[in-house]
């Protein structure tokens, strides 16, 4: 018995190698993504997308993600809040290589997992921003991802289909931290939006791709807590369905992603991937309030940072001008919150942002790599 | 300096032109001349050096000590779930119990046989694994070891997946790193790498990995449950239809807390030699400058400026310190030397040899010695120094005028007194603390010190209007004039006794309270706990036998009480509790209410996180629904976390009816103890570690208290020592000083005898009044830090006891010590010629 207490005293040296470790397995998947595709399958062009199985998991890939980011306001006090919720998948090792040891009974334990699930859950106020963040396996009932009925879940923070709604259309999202949480509904208001070439999405001159879809029109409902206090809330949602092999080049240090809804109903997806040796890759699409979407050519987009600053110890533009020639869009953004730091295993940038000029609106900006 | 002497000496005024080093050398030049106040001064100086930086650097090696060990047993803090049987249950529990919030981590154990040893196989699972606050401080390791092992989480998490293991280990199997281990079975381990700080003859691996090698595939040993939980998770009961219990941490706390206290013993001590040191160091430097006014005085009449004066006394003190100061620290190093193997003894019972035996010699601890030593001088030598700037010219003349001035700053300490007071109070209320709690004994003693000669005075006021013949009054009013000299002494001798009687008591109620602990967790002799498969057979055989008298069955049960775990003791009424449970507060006859279903109690711990007190109600969520309990009383838990309340037998039965008894408290006749264990041992293969000997394991505690006393006993006396030293210092100055004083007395017809006698009862009175005064001052220490000090530190409080016969010992240390130091006064005293007290007519003004 004492014995026995003492290797779980031991454990300890586990708990301490493991955050270090984790990063690393995660380096290799999710914020290396710029590693070679070592067996993964490749994205090409010309793919015919199929749902609801493209809502699932696409094995094979190295790296997968279902991202939802909403701009709510307190149903009494019209304060804005900002929400994400987002799970990604990452391969451990190439399929090849997915050998599992079998006992002499032929049996495979289900903990010898071909991929990793991690989780971040925001929430953010002007007064603040509160984060989470979970791992868990694949395959052992903690975190997965099926298509129909569609369910995505790590622990007790879900994203489903509510019960007998079709796909999308009708959603519950809900996360937990230490202190906060929501509960949300999302309704489905307009079509997927397939982004780049029919969801061919070009990273880089070199090729670099993911296949990319998006649902922006969701519109929302729930409950938003921080600090025990519940809030009634309502709002839109944007969820980015993205996954890849090899999703940047070697060169590309990181990007500025923006989802802008505007106050007309048109929407806009634009990011730039920053790139010192071959100069900064950009791209987007425009997004009518109908849903029809059009590819943006790099050279309407222009997205300059207007104001940099310091944030948990590093420089981060926060204030920017994003301008789409040919749309007549210039605009200013500014975050609700300047310290949107997601102090994740993996930090970086996630809130929510409104912008005025030729467009007034709401939207989401994501910034890596600083 | 010798060239300027030279260059002083060849001038035709020497004077004229005043040299710091012509000063600084008259100045000097007292000390071969009285060579004995010169040791007392360095003794002094050193002695305070000595105690702080000793204290300091024992407190520091033990601090180091506890950190050390505190990190090391951090993750028994963690609870554990398992299958009621202690078999392995479905893996499913843990993705059910996750997706419903609960934060788990699966582990799987077993052994196996490696080259005829038993090998302990742990499979975790990295991904769930809670990181808990106990990790602090060693973040990094992970890191390095990745570099020097090629260990990455994707190798320990995917096949063929590595073995952890102890270099012992290694050894112990006769394997090098990388090789793979084969099994009695004829399995291949995976490849084993080196990892520090893991148990001996334990292999940690991969879940996957330890599942394959154990044959336990879909099968897990325990779920580890991590200390934050968000609120409002549902009961494990209602999630999983597999039978769970929740096993909450061992209480190693027990003896993180004792060391915690221990420490805080230390710390209490090191602040007491602070201000003993102090108050020494004052006097001995308030005797020098009182003896050398007539040489300040021809000094300043041949021309030095009290610039230059108080330069050179500045310069001379500093040299004092630094000489006093480094042999105060090489004492302090001996000290702490001879008391370490003390406090490590004590150390290494409560953990296990963890604790170096030897002093760590460190450079700070140099410059925070001679920093204390100089910084001390200076401060307690301030008001004599500008004493000194501020003399008129003719003052110095009168040795005892600046004496008398302390009449009139005795309103003055009485303000100050009451203003230290005040801030310690406010703190204490608005900013609260460890930090308020020793702000307000420090200003409780600092009140004491000052306050204490005002009292005195009043009293030898008031003695000397009661006197009846007219050697009493002179006996009185003398005692008096000579208190402003000897009140320095004697607030040091006040402060030691003071601190050492708190401290004591703290030191004895801890004791107290341990063993009281003991004797309510084990106040039976023998205490059994037995598997749970033989629990059936064990009690019909102690029922069955005539060695046990009585058995006292305990069920424990755990749930959760506002999210936080909560372990249920379902006891069997008995005097056994009764007799020996102390409890803090309680309503009318708190045990028959539990034994007649009216109530329950709860420990401290419980009642101090909810603020429930004896006579409110409890609601507690049990399996056959709420159940709403009057509080009957609160007992002391010492050194639990863990919630806990104590409830008749029959509750935890009936709510959870698959709970066996497997906890028996056996009262017998304790000599037949180690009969009936080993009988036990023998006949149903129980460990020893399953059965508690009373007896066995007081006697262990109580040589763990038995060293912290000596601990404190010879810094009892080391304190003691300090205060002696200061008392002979003051009774030098005056035996020198109050010459004229007594020669009247003596010309008048007493004897030298007599008035040597006289003297020596004086001083013993004094020490004796100062002693009694002691006790409450001690007594309200040991409340602050029994009631003040350990509750901030710890969350708990100490129940004070007193003990009468330490203070009786004490008076007579006291009184011993006085007599020590007033021995050569009165010696000088009835060998004084008559030639020396006639002269004191002669040279009297």
């Amino acid at each position: 018995m004492i014995a026995d207490f003492r290797a779980v005293q031991r454990l300890i040296w586990i708990l301490v190698l493991s955050i270090a470790w984790l990063q690393t397995a995660f380096a290799q998947g999710f914020a290396g993504l710029g590693r070679d595709e070592e067996g993964f399958l490749p994205v090409l062009p010309g793919k015919e997308f199929s749902f609801p199985t493209d809502h699932g998991p696409h094995d094979g890939h190295r790296i997968e993600w279902w991202y939802l980011t909403a701009n709510l306001q307190d149903v009494e006090t019209n304060e804005a809040i900002g929400v994400q919720w987002t799970l990604f998948r990452s391969g451990l090792g190439p399929p090849s290589d997915n050998l599992s040891e079998e006992t002499t009974a032929g049996q495979v334990s289900i903990w010898s997992a071909d991929y990793l699930f991690m989780a971040h859950a925001a929430v953010t106020t002007s007064k603040g921003h509160y984060s989470a963040e979970k791992f868990a396996r694949d395959g052992v009932g903690q975190a997965g991802v099926s298509a129909a009925p569609f369910s995505a879940y790590i622990d007790d923070w879900v994203f489903e289909a509510r019960e007998g709604a079709d796909l999308l259309s009708d959603t519950r999202l809900r996360a937990y931290g230490q202190d906060f949480g929501y509960d949300l509904t999302l309704a489905a208001n307009g079509p997927l939006v397939l982004q780049g070439e029919e969801g061919f999405s070009i990273k880089s001159p070199e090729g670099q791709a993911s296949y990319y879809y998006s649902q922006p029109f969701f519109s929302v409902r729930g409950e938003v807590e921080i600090d025990g206090v519940v809030r009634q809330v309502k709002g839109r949602a944007w969820m980015d369905r993205e996954w890849s092999s090899k999703l940047l080049a070697e060169t590309q240090s990181g990007w500025d992603w923006f989802s802008l809804h505007f106050e007309d109903g048109q929407k806009a997806m634009l990011f730039r991937l920053r790139d010192r040796v071959n100069g900064d890759f950009f791209a987007g699409t425009w997004i009518a309030a109908d849903g029809k979407s059009t590819s943006l050519k790099a050279s309407q987009i222009s997205i300059d940072p207007l104001r940099t600053k310091s944030v948990e110890g590093r420089k981060v533009p926060l204030d920017w001008r994003v301008a789409i020639d040919g749309r007549g869009v210039d605009l200013r953004t500014k975050p609700l919150n300047d310290n949107s730091w997601m102090a994740t295993s993996f930090p970086y940038w996630e809130g929510p942002i409104r912008f005025e000029g030729s467009h007034a609106g709401v939207g989401y900006l994501e910034m890596t790599g600083y | 300096m010798s060239n300027a002497s030279a260059s002083a000496y060849s001038r035709t005024r020497p004077m004229a032109r005043t040299d710091l080093s012509w000063v600084l050398r008259t100045l000097l030049s007292h000390w071969p001349r009285h060579p004995l106040q010169a040791i007392t001064l360095v003794v002094g100086l050193a002695a305070a050096t000595a105690l702080f930086s000793g204290v300091q650097a024992l407190n520091f090696e033990a601090r180091e000590s506890y950190d050390l060990a505190a990190q090391q047993l951090g993750a028994d803090q963690l609870s554990v779930f398992e299958s009621r049987t202690g078999e392995p249950f479905d893996e499913s529990v843990f993705a059910e119990l996750r997706r419903a919030g609960w934060r788990v981590s699966p582990v799987v154990t077993g052994s196996v046989v490696v080259e005829g040893r038993r090998v302990t196989v742990m499979g975790v699972d990295l991904v769930s694994l809670p990181a808990t606050a106990a990790v602090r401080g060693l973040n990094g390791v992970g890191a390095d070891q990745q570099e020097s092992t090629g260990l990455t989480p994707l190798v320990f998490m995917r096949p063929p997946y590595v073995s952890l293991a102890a270099r012992q280990t290694l050894k112990e199997l006769n394997l090098t790193a990388n090789d793979q281990p084969l099994t009695r079975d004829e399995q291949t381990l995976p490849r084993v790498v080196e990892v520090d700080g893991m148990a001996p003859l334990t292999l940690i691996m991969d879940i996957a990995a330890a599942q394959t090698v154990l044959d336990k595939i879909g099968k897990i040993d325990r779920l580890l449950i991590a200390t934050e939980q968000r609120s409002g998770l549902l009961p494990v009961s209602d999630i999983t239809d597999t039978k769970l219990i929740e096993r909450l941490p061992p209480t190693t706390s027990d003896t993180q807390q004792l060391t915690g206290s221990f420490h805080l013993n230390l710390t209490a001590f090191g602040f007491l030699s602070f201000f003993v040191g102090l108050l020494i160091v004052h006097g001995a430097i308030g005797l020098s400058f009182e003896q050398r006014r007539p040489m300040l005085r021809t000094l300043i009449a041949c021309g030095a400026s009290k610039n230059e004066l108080t330069l050179g006394l500045i310069i001379e003190l500093a040299i004092f310190a630094i000489v006093a100061g480094l042999i105060g620290l090489v004492l302090g190093y001996i000290v702490a030397a001879l008391l370490l193997p003390d406090v490590a003894l004590t150390l290494i019972s409560l953990y296990g040899a963890q604790v170096p035996g030897s002093l760590t010699f460190r450079a700070s601890w140099w410059g925070l010695g001679l920093a204390i030593s100089l910084l001390g001088t200076l401060a307690t030598a301030a008001k004599f120094l500008w004493a000194i700037y501020q003399m008129p010219v003719i003052a110095p003349a009168q040795p005892q005028a600046w004496l008398s001035r302390n009449a009139r700053s005795h309103r003055v300490s009485v303000i100050t007194a009451v203003i230290f007071l005040s801030v310690g109070v406010l703190f204490l209320t608005f900013v609260g603390g460890l930090f308020s709690g020793f702000l307000i004994m420090g200003a409780v003693m600092a009140s004491a010190a000052l306050v204490f000669p005002v009292l005195f005075s009043v009293g030898l006021r008031l003695a000397e209007g009661v006197a009846g013949t007219s050697v009493t009054k002179w006996f009185w009013a003398d005692g008096r004039q000579q208190l402003p000299a000897m009140s320095l002494a004697l607030q040091a001798l006040l402060l030691a006794l003071a601190v050492n009687i708190g401290v004591g008591a703290m030191v004895g109620s801890f004791r107290d309270t341990f063993t009281g602990w003991l004797d309510q967790r084990l106040a039976a002799e023998l205490y059994v706990n037995a598997p749970v498969e033989k629990a059936r057979e064990i009690e019909a055989f102690l029922t069955e036998g005539d060695t046990v008298e009585t058995i006292l069955p305990v069920m424990l049960e755990s749930t959760r009480y506002e999210s936080a775990p909560l372990r249920i003791m379902g006891i069997t009424p008995h005097p056994t509790y009764s007799d020996n449970w102390p409890l803090i507060a309680a309503i009318s006859d708190p045990w028959a209410r539990l034994e007649d279903n009216e109530g329950v109690l709860i420990n401290e711990q419980l009642a101090r996180r909810f603020g429930y007190r004896p006579g409110e109600n409890i609601v507690l969520d049990l399996p056959n629904g709420p159940w709403k309990a009057a509080i009957a009383g609160i007992y002391s838990d010492y050194g639990n976390l863990v919630n806990e309340i104590m409830v008749p037998i029959d509750r935890v039965a009936n709510n959870w009816p698959e709970t066996q008894q497997t906890l028996f408290l056996l009262r017998m006749d304790p000599a037949k103890t180690s009969g009936l264990s080993a009988e036990l041992q023998d006949r149903f293969g129980l460990q020893q570690s399953n059965m508690i000997d009373q007896s066995g394991l007081k006697e262990f505690s109580l040589q763990i208290f038995e060293r912290t006393f000596s601990v404190t006993a010879a810094l009892t006396v080391l304190t003691l020592i300090v205060a002696g030293v200061a008392m002979l210092t003051s009774l030098l100055s005056l035996s020198i000083s109050r010459l004229p004083q007594v020669a009247p007395l003596w010309a008048m017809g007493l004897t030298r005898g007599q008035l040597a006698a006289l003297d020596l009862v004086k001083s013993l009175l004094f020490a004796g009044v100062t002693a009694l005064l002691a006790i409450p001052l001690g007594l309200v220490i040991a409340f602050i830090l029994t009631d003040i000090i350990n509750v901030e530190a710890f969350g708990w409080q100490l129940p004070m006891t007193k003990y009468p016969a330490q203070w009786l010992v004490t008076i007579a240390m006291a009184v011993a010590t006085t007599c020590l130091a007033a021995l050569p006064s009165f010696l000088a005293m009835r060998r004084s010629e008559p030639t020396d007290l006639l002269r004191a007519f002669a040279n009297d003004r």
